[in-house]
């Protein structure tokens, strides 16, 4: 049958074509919307190109008037060390430009590149900063139950509160009034057990609801949700993430052995490259 | 029993199934759920019959009663834990629950589709889109009937097989696999030399051309016109109630039923009364047939 061109298909084909362009426009520029002057940056900007250069991360993350360090610097100098050592995971990890920015953001999120073997990955993982652990095996440590440690450990969520136009309604009864999840307290530990263990057991114990899932590809642990708050319950952009005495890791929880008095903290993250990520 | 929502016009019909088979697929309210259910398996058992019923219900519960468990193997939300996996993440109660509501949704959009496929005939799919979309509505409609006549042409070669001793019934257990698929590839060259032969036949007849007219048996009198506005409004008050909020429910992070009053009442009852609308047809044209006898 020979394809005539009539005037319904042109109509036909003018409407797909519309709804394409609408749809085109209204959905994926999540994080252009989502930026308000003077508020926090364009997500956008936080994914470096391959051509870039990476080195003026400061000025890129924070536009100029806002400090990075007042928002969550509790100990200004691991993040000074950290930005200055490493240019962050997100840009490691994200190289190819096709990487979806949700994507990236998972991958960044708390299990980040403990083994630099993401196929979008050219150059290799950075390196943890001078003075702090670099990821372990957990897979091949054996754990001393005999030998008791102690940790604090905090998780909260009050990031959610300065965000709140774009938190899930449906979760709010979830949401603690004080945005604290689980307060700031010492739990034992045993001797080669990782942050991704101590979480696990202390959610458990406390009947505070907790999901995770083993992505083999970082050889850890991603944290989806605790307490019923999910990743992406906030925008895109949002997410747990974890710092042991004030540093995020550049690799997952489950990478993290403990040593006897580290602070862990799990924070939901609101913006991923804005807080998380850029090297603190 | 002669069905008689079936010798409505293919419009009713189809808007009839358009609309069930949507409101179906996007509510998950137990009370629109248990409706929608229960009602396309009746009127399934008055078009198909009880042997047809049993079958379908026995693979659609097994099916569903699968899809139940894998939901909360790989969904983990809600706040009542239950019990932990073995790999440490919860079962929750909310997950089980949703896992039971799209498994009945699932069900009964598949007995929906099992009724649309008995009432909608080749005919019928052709009359309505022939003209609008002829080419598509030419391959669905021998897509639909593909299955069926597939299964009658593979039952002839078999049995001509079976007379020359080449069926797979005969011979070791070798032998009985290559004449399984040479009994394939005959249906298989059958099949396409089938449908280039409908295309061109349906083509040598103007199937498609604009000045052409067809021969149908449909007209659209004023009994069409009575169920269908009587459908309509229905589904206008499913519809603002679907809107509202009170056909679906919240199961994240913890259930939460949209509140009962006067108005999601109405909407159950509106829903129920379009859910059994072909069943009620179906009874008054049966009263109405012994009536007559009986005055005879």
């Amino acid at each position: 049958m020979k394809i005539k061109l009539s005037k319904n298909k042109i109509i036909v084909a003018a409407v797909v074509v519309c709804v394409l362009a609408a749809a085109w426009f209204y959905g994926g520029n999540y994080c252009e919307k989502a930026a308000e002057p003077g508020q926090n940056p364009p997500a956008g900007t936080g994914i470096t190109k391959p051509g870039e250069d990476l080195p003026p991360v400061t000025n890129e993350m924070y536009p100029p008037g806002t400090d990075p360090d007042a928002e969550t610097g509790e100990q200004p100098a691991g993040r000074e060390t950290g930005m200055q050592g490493e240019p962050g995971v997100f840009n490691g990890g994200s190289s190819k430009s096709e990487t979806t920015e949700r994507e990236a953001a998972k991958n960044a999120v708390n299990h980040a590149d403990a083994t630099p073997k993401t196929e979008g990955s050219q150059q290799q993982s950075n390196p943890a900063p001078e003075g702090k652990p670099a990821p372990a095996a957990w897979q091949e440590v054996t754990v001393d139950t005999a030998s008791q440690l102690t940790c604090s450990l905090t998780v909260r969520c009050d990031d959610i509160f300065a965000h709140m136009d774009r938190f899930n309604q449906d979760k709010l009864e979830v949401l603690p009034p004080d945005g604290v999840i689980y307060p700031c307290q010492n739990v034992v530990f045993y001797e080669g057990e990782s942050v991704f263990n101590v979480l696990q057991r202390e959610m458990k114990k406390h009947k505070i609801h907790l999901e995770f899932v083993l992505t083999p590809l970082h050889s850890s642990h991603y944290i989806e949700g605790i307490n019923n708050i999910y990743e992406f319950d906030c925008g895109e952009l949002s997410g747990w993430t974890y710092k042991v005495n004030g540093w995020s890791p550049n690799y997952g929880c489950s990478c993290y052995l403990l040593q006897d008095g580290d602070m862990v903290e799990w924070v939901y993250s609101c913006d991923l490259d804005a807080e998380g990520l850029g090297g603190s | 029993m002669k069905d008689a929502f079936s010798t409505f016009h293919p419009v009713v019909n189809f808007t009839y199934f358009t609309a069930v088979l949507l409101f179906s697929m996007f509510s998950l309210h137990p009370v629109f759920q248990a409706i929608s259910l229960t009602c396309s398996v009746l009127y399934f058992f008055l078009l198909g019959g009880q042997r047809a019923t049993r079958f379908s219900l026995l693979y659609l519960l097994l099916f569903g009663l699968f899809m139940a468990v894998i939901n909360p193997a790989f969904n983990h939300a809600g706040v009542t834990i239950l019990f932990y996996l073995k790999n440490g993440n919860p079962i929750t109660l909310e997950s089980i629950l949703y896992g039971l509501a799209s498994a009945a949704m699932f069900m009964a959009v598949i007995m929906w589709f099992s009724c649309f496929n008995i009432v909608m005939t080749a005919d019928k799919f052709v009359y309505l889109f022939g003209r609008v979309v002829p080419a598509l509505a030419l391959v669905l409609s021998m897509a639909l009937r593909f299955v069926p006549r597939y299964r009658v042409q593979i039952r002839v070669i078999s049995t001509a097989r079976q007379g020359v001793g080449r069926d797979v019934t005969n011979g070791s257990v070798f032998e009985r696999a290559r004449n399984g698929l040479q009994i394939l590839s005959m249906m298989a060259t059958w099949a396409l030399e089938n449908a280039i032969e409908t295309a061109d036949s349906m083509k040598s007849r103007g199937y498609g051309l604009p000045r052409r007219t067809s021969f149908s048996i449909f007209r659209f009198d004023r009994r069409d016109r009575a169920v269908c506005g009587v459908m309509l409004l229905l589904v206008s008050v499913v519809f603002a109630g679907a809107i509202t909020g009170s056909s679906t429910m919240r199961f994240f992070p913890s259930l939460k039923l949209p509140p009962p009053n006067v108005f999601s009442s109405g909407v159950y009852c509106a829903y129920l009364a379009l859910c059994l609308l072909p069943v009620i047809i179906d009874l008054l044209e049966e009263l109405k047939w012994k009536r007559i006898k009986s005055g005879l």
